[in-house]
């Protein structure tokens, strides 16, 4: 991962370590440039008390690795639980968890995973800010979140172990039967449009 | 009626729950917990079409799922299913895949399809020996489940066909389309 040679002041990436810590040396600009973003983030704004390096060990980027980042999500889905099952929300600690997920976001690199990260973050907020009258109740609302925040977990837990997810977004419409759209993946439009081709007889 | 499966499976559920709704058999495979709900029932309904078989099964309650070439041993297709969560994976002799849907997808179904397209990406490279599928007779129980997880194909607002896209396809997706309206 990275070439650390080419910034000294990168930390030797290590397997083993949940967390790379990057030095103040090394520049925006510079990391920006090289194949460890989009992984960066500044360490400070995702809670020092929340890491598992004291404050000082830090004074530049936060690089967390699929581990690191599954295991902070478990905890996310936990205490999502915990607002399900145990006690609601209140306000701070609403707001307190969908920062933190704003934070965790940052460090997913799949969109669709992300936007699914991102939407129990609105669900969340949507939760404690929920009126009267409206369609959904605070809690299900949450369990939304809840049910949301696992999907996001089991995606993120085949992306640990090395898995390349697929993306759906990249599917492209090739047909329609009766008003609904048929979608395929892009390296197998020809195939698939014979295969329509064969259907209809053409 | 004997209690018979009507496909092979790779790992044995809790119990089977068999349904049989204007002439279609349809087994409920259930689990106590999938990984963080109680109460798992996942349907699977042999379809005897011209030329062999189909299987549907449900992913995340509105994806119907049609393995249009499914691998057959002892005339039964075989199953596996993803841990923690017991997706059923009908074992292909043709991985391709197309999803068809009248509408766009919510967050929640989109990473759900995300994660079936990607099991079935994985599948391509993994090798099924047959030896591993067992029937599951002695599980089966003539009884229906709860209402609220019974199997509605007309709940459908996607469908994912797995294998060639033919005519069967076809026809399938239009009387999905044709009931939904």
């Amino acid at each position: 991962m990275g070439n650390s040679s080419t910034y000294t002041s990168v930390a030797p990436y290590s397997p083993s370590r949940d967390i790379i810590v990057v030095g103040g040396e090394a520049s925006l600009e510079g990391l920006y440039a090289s194949t460890l973003t989009p992984l960066v983030y500044t360490g400070r704004s995702l809670g020092a008390d929340k890491l598992s390096v004291e404050p000082e060990e830090y004074v530049g980027f936060i690089l967390l690795t699929q581990r690191a980042l599954l295991e902070r999500w478990e905890g996310v889905v936990s205490r999502l639980a915990e607002f399900s099952r145990v006690r609601a929300p209140t306000s701070l600690s609403a707001l307190k968890l969908s920062n933190y997920i704003a934070s965790l976001a940052q460090h997913i690199d799949d969109e669709e995973v992300r936007e699914g990260a991102l939407a129990v973050r609105s669900l969340l907020r949507e939760a404690v800010s929920v009126q009267a009258g409206r369609a959904e109740s605070p809690r299900q609302l949450i369990n939304r979140a809840l049910h949301v925040s696992l999907l996001v977990l089991e995606l993120l837990k085949l992306q640990e172990k090395g898995v390349r997810l697929v993306k759906v977004g990249d599917l492209e419409e090739i047909g329609e039967v009766k008003g609904w759209k048929i979608y395929a993946p892009r390296r197998d439009r020809a195939r698939q449009r014979q295969a329509r081709k064969s259907t209809r007889g053409d | 009626m004997p209690r018979e499966e009507i496909v092979l499976v790779s790992d044995k559920p809790v119990r089977v729950h068999e349904e049989i709704k204007d002439g279609k058999v349809i087994h409920y495979f259930y689990w106590h917990f999938d990984l963080y709900k109680p109460y798992d029932y996942e349907p699977v309904n042999v379809r005897e079409i011209e030329g062999g078989v189909q299987v549907l099964t449900r992913v995340h309650w509105t994806g119907l799922v049609l393995w249009n070439s499914p691998r057959v041993l002892e005339g039964k297709p075989l199953v596996t299913f993803v841990g923690g969560v017991h997706t059923p994976i009908i074992i292909s002799e043709n991985w391709d895949y197309y999803v068809v849907s009248r509408e766009e997808l919510d967050i929640a179904e989109k990473l759900a399809l995300k994660f079936l397209l990607t099991f079935i990406e994985l599948m391509k490279l993994h090798p099924w020996p047959e030896e591993i599928f067992k029937d599951y007779g002695d599980l089966i129980v003539e009884e229906p489940p709860p209402p609220e997880y019974e199997f509605d194909p007309s709940h459908g607002k996607y469908v994912v066909i797995v294998g060639v896209w033919d005519e069967r396809a076809e026809n399938f997706v239009e009387e999905v389309a044709e009931k939904a309206e």
